[in-house]
This record gives structure tokens, C-alpha cells and sequence, in this order.
């Protein structure tokens, strides 16, 4: 039986309409998925790029806009690091040529500090200020900073290898830690914050951080750091110290080197 | 759900797999083409399901409280069969594997996992007092080598961070044979999924 032209022609009219339908559909799916790929592509760099300046956990936080307007106590292992003889760095050297000996300074203690579980809260100057246990529980977080110091030992190490090799000069560190409460959370003004952790632990760390110039050592620790220490560690005593603010003496120990009693990943 | 991805995340990123396969396959033109089939059988299985509660074999074993947390759901016999098989998989020492769980549910505070791990570790041989010195210092004269390794490398899947964690990775296969690392992916894997499964669940 032959269909009348008519409902032919509707025929193909509802066919070239449903092709055209769909192949619209499909253009339009490709560009919203399009778009949808270009804002991910552009969340990820902006999260990278503002984890420049904080803990990448921080940075979760404040994207969830999950971020607590109060500081929260908290146990923290602080470590304190800076360069021995920078001011009389500063002035002998060209400042292009000091600001690359800075970042690649900065660069391999930055790494050395993320690799053992640290967060680097504050860079002032040449001084590096990280902290341990401050963002998620660490129950390891003396172990972790003292190795961490034994890191920053051999990175510089490295480094001055670096340097002697293009005729710059070798550089040294001092650092000190120390373990208490403090507070830690968002600190700062509307346009300026930082995550780090305030109370007499940061002061006393930096205090010792100080004192490893007095006493002519690279790492100095306070007891309550050396306390959850296994023996592999090997310190040396020193007489407990006044430190300014601090009403008690404070016990003192250089840390020498590790007696690792198997193979570790750490190193 | 949170649990899992962590056990996925953990596992994808401790072997350092490649995730550009993975994120392009929804454009690939077998996808493409299968996507419909599958949608419908999705689809079939989202009628609303019946209970499936656990057999009395099923309700004992390590970490039975969180399998019987999850009674009544399919996932909860999976999960008594994952965690049987990991721990008797002969690769790691069984010693081994529980010390993985016990470094994690240390980290991550969580008392219930580490007391039920302590009680299996005691089963072993491994006292109290010798996996406190153990947990304390991620170190111990009696951990044997393989062990010495698995301890301290345990606690850096605790939390994520890519770089640290895949660097630690790395060292660590290059000292073990790859069905050893392969395990302990596995195992550390296992041990995140479960703690924080214990926390999601409110389990006490």
C-alpha cells in the first residue's frame, strides 16, 4: 500500500527535526562539559597557587568555607631555623644573586620540612617557622622534628656543595625546638592572615633557636622534645639555660646524629 | 562512602597510578557506547533492596564491630571477606599487616582499632608494653627488617599529602619485591578505609 505523500513529507519533516534536535543537544552537552573542565582547570590553580601561602589542608578548608573563627590548643612541636651570619651575607653579596641563594635555600628546607610531616607556618627573612602536630593529631611530632632538623643538617650540606662549586658562599644554620600548647588557627587582619600557632611555645623555640649561636651547635632541643625520644637519637646534655621571660631554666640538649637501628626510609 | 575513597585514594596514590587513563575512559568511544548498558543495569539495581543479614560465621573475626555495624547491608559480608583475606594472605607476616593497622589507628587516635589490633598482635606473640614502645617510636629492637621498614612507612598514608607520601613510596619498593610492596599498598590501604570507617560510624 502506498503512504500518501502528505504523511511522508511529515515524516521526514519530524526525522530532519529530531536529527537536528539531537545533534544540538550533543553541541550544547560538549560545551557545558567544555566549560565545566575549564572552571575545574581554574579551581586547581587557584588552589595551588594559594597553597603557596598555606598548608594545603587550610587552604580545604577555607575553599569548604569550613574555616573557625576561633584558635583552637593545641600540642605543637616548634621549629625554629634560620641562617648564621645573614646580615653580613645581605651585605657582601650582589641582591639578585642573594635572592636566588635564598630560594634555593628556602626551596630545600621547604622540602625537607613537608617530607617529615612539618608545616611551614612563617618565613621572616632568612628565619623559617614550622610547626608539627599543628593542623592534623601527630602523635610522632618530636620524632618528626628532630628529624627534621638532622634533614635540614644534611640539605644544607648539599647545598653548600652547590654553592662552593659557583664560588658563593657556604652557609650555616641554627635551629631550636621546643613542645607545649599554644593556640593555632587563621591569625591576621581581613586582607592579611596566616595559619600558625601563638603562646610562650613559639617564644621559647625561638629563644633556643638563639642559643645554638652561644653555644657554637647547629640544633639545639628543649626536654620536651627529648622526652618521646627513643635512644637512637644522641643527644648531649647541656646546663639548663635562663632564657628571657622564661622563670625556670630550661634544660638543654644538642642533638648530635641518629643511630638508626635498621635501614629508614627518612633518610 | 568516605572510607572507601580513602581506601581507593590511598591505593592509587601509594602505587603512584597514572590518573590520566582513568580520567579520560568516560570519553573514550567504547564508553561512549557502552554507557547505556550499563545505566540500565544500574538502574535495575537501584530497586529498593532487602536486607541481607550476616551468617553467625560472619559475625566473629578481627575487627567484627565494624562488620556488624554494617549488618543487613551486602557490603557488610565483603568487608568480613576483605579483611580475612588480607590478613591471611601469605606475602606479609600476619605480624606485619596488623602492625600497619596499629601505627594508623594510633595516628589517627582511634583507641577502639588500636585495642582490637593490640589483641590480635598479642595472639602473635607481641605484648602490650612491647607495641607501645613500638607505636611511640615507629622503632623497636624486636621488629625484624622487613618490619623496621613497614612500621615508620605506615604512618605517612595517614594523612594525604602526594609528595611526601609517593616519595616514601618509592624508597620503600625499592627495598622490598613487588608482590611485598603490592600488599603493603594494599594492607595500608585497608587499615586508612577501616579507621576511619570506626570514626564515620561512631563505633565504640
Amino acid at each position: 500500500m502506498e503512504l500518501p505523500w502528505p504523511l511522508l513529507a511529515a515524516g521526514g519533516v519530524s526525522l530532519a527535526g529530531l536529527v537536528y534536535w539531537l545533534r544540538r543537544e550533543r553541541t550544547e552537552s560538549a560545551r557545558l562539559r567544555s566549560r565545566l573542565q575549564t572552571a575545574a582547570l581554574d579551581l586547581e590553580r587557584l588552589q595551588l597557587s594559594f597553597t603557596r601561602f598555606a598548608p594545603h589542608e587550610v587552604v580545604e578548608r577555607i575553599a569548604s568555607s569550613d574555616v573557625p573563627d576561633t584558635g583552637e590548643r593545641k600540642e605543637v612541636t616548634v621549629l625554629f631555623a634560620d641562617l648564621v651570619g645573614f646580615t653580613a651575607l645581605c651585605e657582601s653579596v650582589d641582591p639578585t644573586v642573594l635572592v636566588r641563594i635564598l630560594n634555593g635555600y628556602f626551596e630545600r628546607m621547604s622540602r625537607a620540612i613537608t617530607d617529615h610531616g612539618g608545616h611551614i607556618s612563617t618565613l621572616i627573612g632568612d628565619g623559617i617557622l614550622a610547626l608539627f602536630g599543628a593542623i592534623e593529631p601527630n602523635p610522632w611530632q618530636g620524632r618528626d622534628a628532630v628529624r627534621t632538623a638532622f634533614a635540614l643538617r644534611e640539605a644544607i650540606a648539599d647545598y653548600n656543595d652547590e654553592l662552593s662549586a659557583d664560588g658563593l658562599p657556604r652557609l650555616a644554620i641554627g635551629v631550636g625546638l621546643h613542645r607545649g600548647t599554644g593556640i593555632a588557627g587563621l591569625v591576621g587582619s581581613r586582607e592579611m592572615m596566616a595559619f600558625t600557632v601563638v603562646g610562650r611555645t613559639i617564644n621559647v623555640a625561638a629563644r633556643v633557636e638563639a642559643l645554638t649561636r652561644e653555644h657554637g651547635v647547629d640544633i639545639l632541643l628543649t626536654r620536651a622534645v627529648q622526652e618521646a625520644l627513643d635512644p637512637s637519637f644522641k643527644l648531649r646534655a647541656l646546663p639548663p639555660a635562663e632564657i628571657r621571660g622564661i622563670a625556670e631554666p630550661i634544660e638543654l640538649f644538642v642533638a648530635e646524629h641518629i643511630e638508626d637501628r635498621a635501614r629508614s626510609l627518612d633518610n | 562512602m568516605a572510607a572507601h575513597v580513602t581506601g581507593a585514594n590511598r591505593f592509587s596514590t601509594l602505587a603512584a597510578l597514572p590518573p590520566e587513563a582513568l580520567e579520560r575512559a568516560p570519553d573514550s568511544l567504547r564508553v561512549r557506547l557502552l554507557r547505556p548498558l550499563v545505566r540500565r543495569r544500574l538502574r535495575s539495581r537501584q530497586r529498593l533492596g532487602q536486607r541481607e543479614l550476616l551468617s553467625p560465621e560472619l559475625k566473629t573475626g578481627p575487627y567484627s564491630y565494624l562488620v556488624l555495624a554494617l549488618d543487613g547491608i551486602p557490603v557488610a559480608k565483603n568487608l568480613r571477606h576483605t579483611i580475612d583475606a588480607a590478613l591471611d594472605s601469605p606475602v606479609l607476616s600476619r605480624r606485619a599487616k596488623l602492625l600497619v593497622f596499629a601505627v594508623v589507628a594510633r595516628g589517627m587516635s582511634s583507641e577502639l582499632s588500636e585495642r582490637e589490633t593490640a589483641r590480635l598482635l598479642a595472639e602473635d606473640g607481641l605484648d602490650r608494653e612491647q607495641l607501645d614502645e613500638i607505636l611511640a617510636h615507629l622503632a623497636s629492637p624486636v621488629l625484624d627488617p622487613l618490619e623496621s621498614l613497614i612500621v615508620p612507612f605506615a604512618r605517612e598514608t595517614i594523612w594525604y599529602r602526594t609528595g611526601p607520601i609517593q616519595r616514601k613510596a618509592a624508597a620503600l619498593a625499592s627495598e622490598v619485591t613487588d608482590s611485598q610492596f603490592l600488599e603493603l599498598v594494599a594492607v595500608a590501604a585497608l587499615a586508612n578505609m577501616l579507621c576511619r570507617l570506626a570514626i564515620v560510624l561512631d563505633v565504640s
